[in-house]
C-alpha cells in the first residue's frame, strides 16, 4: 500500500491488528467499523494485516497473551482458520529445508569450525615440542645431525685456478679455454669414494686413494680432527709440488669430530697430495695437515 | 465460497436482484458481495461475535429480501445499509442465549491439514520462481533473523522492506485464494 493512502487512512497497522483481536474501545470500534465499510483500501490493509496476524502467531512472534487472544478472539471464521492452516503448511514447507539446512550447516560447524580453536593450540604445541626436540638434538647430538643431512647440501668447494691459469690474462682470446669450472654433478650420481685421513698421518703412511674404481667423479676427503671442534675453517689440496689442485675457503662445523669435503677426480692426477686445514673463525690457526696418495 | 453456496435459504431471485443492487456488472457485483461478507464478518468477530459467518449471512439475506423496497429510493453508500441491518442482528444475537462453539473432530482437522499441504503444493508450483523465491524466505525465516533477512531480501529484489512485506502478503493472499478453490474441487 502505498504512503499516500496511509496517510488518508488515520488508522495504524497496530489499530487493525487491536481490531482483529478485538481489543478496539467503543468509540474506536464504531469509527473503525464505519470506515470499513466505506473504504476498500481499508479493507485491502486488513485483509493484509489478518494474514501477518496468523504468520505471525504461526512463527511464535506474538506474545503470551497476543497468543492468547487470537486463539480465543481471533480465530473465530471458517476463512481465519483456513489460513492458519495454509500458513502452518508453509511455515512446515518450508522451515523443514531451513532446519535441514541449520543441522548440516551446525554438524559441519561442529566438525570443523568448533574444533579449530582446539586444534590449533594442539598443532601449536607438537610444532614447538618438535622443535625444542630437534634444537636438543643438534646441540647433544651432532653426529645425528650429520647422518641426516645430505652430504652434497655442504658447502661446494671452489675451484681454484692452478699458477698458470691464474697468470692467463684475464681478457685474452685464449681465456676461455681456461676458464675451469667444476663440472655439477648430475643429481642421483654414485656417490663419491670417501677417504678417510686421520689427524696422525704423514707422507711416509698416507692413505692411498683408488680412483680407478671410483663410480663417481669426485673423492670424499674426510678429515678426522683430533678433538671435537666448532667453527668454521678452510682447506686446501695442493701436490708435492705445493700445486694448488683444489681449495674450499669455508667449512662450517659445530661440534664435530672431522671435516669432510670433495675433490673432482680429474684434479687428482697420480702422485703425493696434502690437505692443509685452517681454522678461520676469530685468529687464523693451523688446524692439521693431512696426505694422501694417488697411485 | 461462493455466493450461491452461502443463500440458500434465499430466493435465487431476491440474491440476483441483490447482485444488480449492488452493481449492474455481475463480475464487480459478485466482487463487492464478497467484499461486503468479508467486512462483515471481520467487524462481527471484531465485536466478540463466535459465529460471525453465519450472522453476516443473515445480514445478507436479510439485505437481499428488503432491495426490492429500498432499490429505487435508497440513496448513499450502500455498504452502510449492510452496517445497520448487521447492528440489528448482532443485537439479536447478544439476546441468545450462549451456544458451545464447534471444535472440528480430530480426524477431519488430519484430513483438513493433508488436503491443504496438497493443495499448497499444487498452488507453489504456479507460482512465478520470483514469487516463491520471496514466500519461501518469509516463511524460512525465524524471529531473531526476521529482520535482518528482510533487509537482505528487499536489497536482492530492489525494493523496500515494506514493499516487500506487501508483496509477500499478496502472494501469500493469492495461495490462499488458489488454495481455497482447489479444496473446494480437488484435483484443480
Amino acid at each position: 500500500m502505498s504512503n499516500s493512502n496511509k496517510q488518508q487512512s488515520p488508522f495504524s497497522e497496530a489499530t487493525i491488528r487491536r481490531f482483529l483481536l478485538a481489543q478496539l474501545s467503543r468509540g474506536e470500534q464504531s469509527a473503525f467499523e464505519r470506515a470499513l465499510l466505506m473504504n476498500p483500501q481499508l479493507e485491502q490493509r486488513a485483509r493484509f494485516a489478518e494474514i501477518a496476524l496468523i504468520d505471525d502467531y504461526v512463527l511464535r512472534r506474538l506474545k503470551a497473551n497476543v497468543r492468547e487472544l487470537f486463539q480465543k478472539e481471533f480465530l473465530v471464521t471458517t476463512a481465519r482458520r483456513r489460513q492458519l492452516e495454509v500458513s502452518k503448511a508453509l511455515r512446515q514447507t518450508f522451515a523443514v529445508d531451513k532446519v535441514a539446512q541449520r543441522a548440516r550447516s551446525s554438524s559441519a560447524q561442529s566438525l570443523f569450525v568448533w574444533p579449530t580453536f582446539a586444534w590449533r593450540i594442539a598443532f601449536a604445541i607438537v610444532v614447538l615440542m618438535v622443535l625444542f626436540a630437534s634444537a636438543l638434538v643438534i646441540r647433544q647430538e651432532p653426529q645425528i645431525v650429520r647422518q641426516i643431512i645430505p652430504k652434497r647440501l655442504r658447502p661446494a668447494a671452489v675451484v681454484t685456478p692452478t699458477p698458470a691459469a691464474a697468470h692467463h690474462p684475464v681478457n685474452s682470446a685464449g681465456s676461455a679455454d681456461h676458464r675451469d669450472e667444476t663440472p655439477q654433478l648430475p643429481a642421483h650420481e654414485a656417490s663419491p669414494q670417501t677417504l678417510v685421513l686421520p689427524a696422525s698421518s704423514s707422507p711416509g703412511n698416507a692413505p692411498v686413494v683408488s680412483l680407478a674404481n671410483n663410480a663417481s667423479n669426485a673423492v670424499r676427503l674426510e678429515l678426522v680432527l683430533e678433538r671435537n671442534e666448532s667453527g668454521t675453517f678452510s682447506a686446501v689440496v695442493t701436490t708435492s709440488s705445493g700445486e694448488v689442485v683444489h681449495n674450499v675457503p669455508e667449512i662450517r662445523v659445530e661440534d664435530a669430530d672431522r671435516i669432510d669435503f670433495d675433490v673432482q677426480v680429474e684434479r687428482l692426477k697420480a702422485g703425493d697430495f696434502r690437505v692443509t686445514l685452517t681454522r678461520i673463525h676469530g685468529e687464523p690457526s693451523w688446524a692439521g695437515t693431512y696426505y694422501f696418495r694417488v697411485p | 465460497m461462493s455466493p450461491m453456496r452461502q443463500l440458500k435459504v434465499l430466493e435465487p431471485s431476491d440474491f440476483e436482484r441483490l447482485l444488480t443492487w449492488l452493481d449492474p456488472d455481475p463480475d464487480r457485483a459478485g466482487q463487492l458481495y464478497e467484499s461486503i461478507r468479508w467486512r462483515l464478518i471481520a467487524i462481527l468477530a471484531s465485536r466478540g461475535c463466535h459465529i460471525p459467518e453465519e450472522l453476516a449471512d443473515d445480514v445478507i439475506d436479510r439485505v437481499a429480501r428488503r432491495v426490492q423496497d429500498i432499490e429505487a429510493t435508497y440513496t448513499g453508500d450502500k455498504a452502510i445499509y449492510f452496517l445497520g441491518v448487521m447492528n440489528n442482528v448482532h443485537h439479536e444475537y447478544l439476546r441468545r442465549p450462549p451456544v458451545p462453539r464447534l471444535v472440528l473432530a480430530g480426524n477431519d482437522q488430519v484430513e483438513v491439514k493433508e488436503q491443504t499441504q496438497v493443495c499448497l503444493d499444487r498452488c507453489l508450483e504456479k507460482l512465478s520462481p520470483h514469487a516463491r523465491e520471496i514466500i519461501e524466505q518469509y516463511y524460512a525465516a525465524d524471529k531473531s533473523a526476521k529482520i535482518s533477512l528482510r533487509k537482505r531480501i528487499a536489497a536482492k529484489f530492489g525494493v523496500s522492506g515494506s514493499n516487500l512485506r506487501l508483496r509477500a502478503l499478496r502472494i501469500r493472499a493469492k495461495l490462499q485464494t488458489c488454495i481455497e478453490q482447489c479444496m473446494e474441487v480437488p484435483g484443480q
